[in-house]
């Protein structure tokens, strides 16, 4: 058997695996789905775009294109940040409390109180990482279910925004040259977009590429056999964690800065976004597993249905039940592949 | 009914399942090739072949698993075509699958009525038991009665985690025979047990298979297949290449009919130096286990070593050259002692001396550093990472030395350094392996990808736990060949074994553990695979907790049992 490509090998040793326990079901079928499933959430977004564009006027102008692209760009750190727990069998429901307490915490700091714009940034991702070190403490080396720790860090984060900004509005004093350079475009790309693709591409480097992310990997793959095999697992998804809150905290300063103006609970709304997105993600691309790119995928699909939806006339409510029906969506058709795959 | 029996068998009957050409075809492979067989009522039929061959997809064909392609299935003389697993338990189909399905934190009796008329959260108690999961009144009784066929009274309500694998076993065969099945097909349902605890099974099982249902009995060990099989059938590539009567066949011939002629002449030779007890002839390729032993220097020394409760005073030296046996049944601490020198288990007394110097193993990361290498038992569970490559399944203890500036993976070089040791290792296909998810191996190259793991690191201490599980005769060679090849360039290695027979080819001394310590050591002459069994029944018939199973017809005890007289 010749093997171009590391592509194909894959494809190949899919199929042997099916001959050496010669326990496929309907490798016929299977082999189909397969080959469709990672195209599932392209054809779906091609299908919106193509509907949108002829349902509404002005879906696929520029100025709207390059709306929905900035409005995806804070949202897309956030979820790429929330795609490393998840790799790892984990997940973090208190990223949306973690970044409005950046985003009340730096404004505070630099329009409240007037300290220096690099100050109060570093003061905030200290804040941040301390938040995700703390979970992933509980987490990782305590050993508390994460559904519940992290449910517990939102809550007192949530109450955090309120005491840090005194539930006053915070508006004005804003530093001018962040604010313009995040409104800002570079030609005809948002400087924000930018932000994010560079973060996406970091993500990916650390994910696919170094040596923590094969540790992330063997943690989500069989953490038994991970902690078997000399990998700390426990140091690597505290690890994670902080990763994860270091990007939702980035989200949460580059959003002040965007808004110029801060309040508590009115900040990023991305919890289930980030989940739908990341959800979407796992039926794109690599079939079954979270991947960065997939991620971004799922972020783009939910905020071109958002603005879909706007265009459409339709009330506001509908993107909360578009995105609680995608999610289920993706959910029931990444399980009933696996189905169709084992049984 | 006895004697019945065998007149029936003169007589023309009809076969419970007649299989008629059966064909099913997955892309790329012709899983079954026109496979026809029969089984007579109260037959006990041994299904043989090694993995690939097609017992799994014919058996999945017979329990309505899957679907043939074409062929015909009789039951009973009526043709039929199961459509779900339901449909031909319904039908009198039963498997007891090779993973123990168990669950752990219900009683005896409530794993039992799984899958019967139950009723939900049952008020009430039973002598002094809570019963969440209670069965009609009717299921009760067959629970009872079943219990009592297969000597399990005392344990109906002893929570099933805290029972040994072989009593775990006979819930699950109980739970099938309860459907009142025609045909019954165990798969592998010794995998985990040491020989005496077969013995028990078998002693249980046989007499009660035949008169309540007739056997399909799937096994890689061949010696249980011909202890139990009236007639044994041999798959190979998807075909029935031999039907043989039990009685007259012997151990080589069936490893040769197994086997076959795709494998190397190398292997057998090996196989054909094996006479029927496992025992290998002077001379043979494999016999250069009598080479002296104690060879060269200790490379590892336990005195008194304690990791409580499962690791209870354990002395032991190990030598550079040296395949020193671990045997005993399970839960004897086999796997403890080898989890307390891989740094997983908290010494709390007594030392490690690693070449010499006394050695803390506080974690896997210190016994890696020290040297160590650990090839779990279960592999799929403990030691493999099915999606990832063959080369980041290798690499994953050594990435610091793959990393380049920034903390990322040097690919080529990693893709490099394992595919010459898969080379070494002769794994197949050894094309494009690297790259390759190690899902996609036979069980013996995951293994040698897991040996290559800690080849990379140059470990010197091997710790093999149960090192050809689930791996089917020829791989099973080639394991034993590298472990072989590991301490003739002077590693020391350990292996841990249910199968005294292993232990017999590959080990020049032998400890018995038993609660945790050594509590007999055989060397030289006396590490043969007869001796060791002997010494682990010897301690089995010490200890009277094994006794409830052996007693067949004993009065049922009332009241509850203690818990231990269980375990």
């Amino acid at each position: 058997m010749t093997i171009p490509s590391e592509r194909t090998t894959l494809a190949s040793a899919q199929t042997r695996m099916a001959d050496a326990s010669s326990a496929p079901s309907d490798k016929a079928r299977r082999t189909a789905l397969e080959m469709i499933a990672p195209l599932g959430v392209p054809i779906m977004t091609l299908g919106m775009v193509v509907y949108f564009g002829f349902a509404t006027t002005g879906f696929l102008s520029i100025g709207n294109i390059t709306d929905v692209c900035a409005n995806s760009a804070l949202p897309v750190i956030v979820a790429v940040g929330l795609t490393i727990p998840l790799v790892m069998g984990e997940f973090d429901l208190s990223i949306s409390a973690l970044a409005g307490l950046a985003t009340v915490l730096y404004a505070q700091l630099v329009a409240k109180e007037g300290v220096d714009p690099a100050i109060a940034i570093l003061v905030t991702l200290a804040a941040s990482l301390a938040a995700g070190a703390f979970n992933g403490f509980m987490i990782a080396y305590v050993g508390l279910p994460a559904l519940v720790a992290t449910i517990a860090m939102s809550s007192f984060l949530v109450g955090m925004q309120f005491y840090v900004s005194g539930s006053v509005q915070i508006y004005g004093g804003f530093p001018e040259t962040l604010v313009a350079f995040s409104r800002s475009n570079i030609g005809p790309v948002p400087t924000l977009v930018i932000v994010a693709a560079i973060i996406v591409l970091g993500a990916w480097v650390l994910l696919e590429k170094s040596v923590f992310g094969r540790q992330v990997k063997a943690v989500g793959g069989n953490a038994e056999a991970a902690r078997l095999a000399g990998v700390d697992v426990r140091r690597t998804r505290a690890l994670g964690f902080i990763l994860c809150t270091f990007a939702a905290s980035i989200a949460g300063i580059l959003f002040a800065n965007k808004q110029a103006v801060a309040y508590p609970l009115a900040g990023l709304d991305v919890l289930l976004p980030s989940f739908t997105a990341a959800f979407i993600g796992a039926a794109t691309f690599r079939f079954g597993e979270f991947n960065i790119f997939g991620t971004v995928v799922g972020v783009l699909v939910t905020q071109i249905a958002a603005n879909g939806l706007i265009l459409l006339g339709v009330p506001n409510y509908t993107t909360y039940v578009f995105q609680g029906v995608i999610l289920l969506v993706a959910l029931i058709f990444a399980r009933v592949v696996a189905l169709r795959g084992t049984n | 009914m006895t004697s019945d029996r065998v007149e029936d068998r003169r007589r023309p009957v009809v076969p419970v399942l007649d299989v008629r050409e059966l064909s099913k075809r997955y892309p790329g492979t012709l899983a079954l090739d026109r496979v026809s067989l029969h089984v007579a009522p109260n037959e006990i039929l041994g299904l043989a072949g090694h993995n690939g061959a097609g017992k799994s997809t014919l058996t999945r064909m017979l329990t309505g698993a899957g679907r043939p392609d074409s062929g015909d299935m009789l039951l009973d003389g009526q043709s039929i075509r199961f459509r779900s697993p339901d449909d031909a338990i319904t039908h009198g189909v039963a498997q007891v699958p090779q993973p123990l399905m168990i669950i752990p934190n219900l009683t005896g009796r409530e794993n039992l009525l799984l899958g019967m008329h139950t009723r939900l959260f049952r008020p009430g108690r039973e002598n002094g038991e809570q019963l969440w999961f209670g069965g009609s009144k009717s299921a009760v009784a067959a629970v009872e009665l079943m219990a009592e066929h297969l000597h399990l009274t005392k344990i109906l309500n002893v929570k099933v985690g805290r029972l040994r694998p072989v009593t775990q076993r006979l819930i699950m065969i109980g739970r099938a025979l309860l459907r009142n099945p025609r045909l019954i097909i165990l798969d592998e349902p010794t995998a985990n047990l040491a020989t005496p605890e077969v013995e028990l099974l078998f002693s249980i099982i046989r007499p009660l298979a035949r008169d309540r249902a007739s056997v399909i009995y799937v096994t890689h060990r061949l010696d249980e297949m011909l202890d139990l099989c009236d007639r044994v059938i041999v798959m190979r590539q998807g075909r029935v290449i031999a039907e043989k009567d039990a009685r007259i066949l012997d151990k080589k011939e069936l490893s040769g009919l197994i086997t076959g002629a795709d494998l190397s002449s190398k292997i057998k030779t090996l196989v054909a130096d094996v006479d029927i007890h496992g025992q290998v002839h002077a001379g043979g390729p494999s016999a250069d286990r009598s080479k002296t032993p104690h060879a060269g220097e200790e490379v590892l020394c336990c005195e008194d070593l304690c990791a409580l409760p499962r690791t209870r005073g354990v002395d032991l030296r190990l030598h550079r050259g040296e395949v020193l046996g671990i045997a005993g049944r399970d839960g004897s601490g086999r796997t403890s002692l080898l989890r307390t020198l891989w740094g997983d288990r908290q010494v709390t007394s007594g030392r490690i001396v690693v070449r010499g110097v006394p050695t803390r193993l506080a974690s896997p990361r210190d016994a890696i550093k020290a040297g160590f290498a650990y090839l779990p038992e279960e592999r799929a569970a403990n030691a493999v990472f099915p999606l990832a490559s063959v080369a980041a399944n290798a690499t994953l203890p050594w990435l610091s030395r793959f990393a380049g500036p920034g903390g990322l993976m040097r690919a080529r070089e990693e893709i490099s350094s394992v595919s010459t040791l898969l080379k070494r290792l002769d794994v197949r296909p050894l094309k494009g392996a690297a790259y390759a998810r190690i899902g996609a191996f036979s069980g013996g190259n995951q293994q040698k990808v897991v040996i290559a793991r800690w080849l990379l690191g140059g470990a010197d201490i091997f710790l093999f736990d149960e090192p050809t599980q689930g791996i089917d005769v020829g791989a099973r060679e080639q394991v034993y060949e590298v472990i072989r090849e590991l301490a003739s360039d002077g590693a020391g290695i350990i292996v841990v074994s249910s199968e005294a027979e292993e232990l017999a080819r590959l080990c020049s001394t032998v400890h018995l553990m038993r609660d945790g310590a050594v509590v007999q050591t055989l060397a030289g002459d006396d590490v043969t695979e007869s001796a060791i069994s002997l010494a682990i029944v010897a301690g089995e018939i010490e200890i009277p907790a094994a006794e409830p199973w052996v007693g067949a017809g004993r009065a049922r005890v009332s009241g509850r049992s203690p818990p231990d007289a269980a375990i």
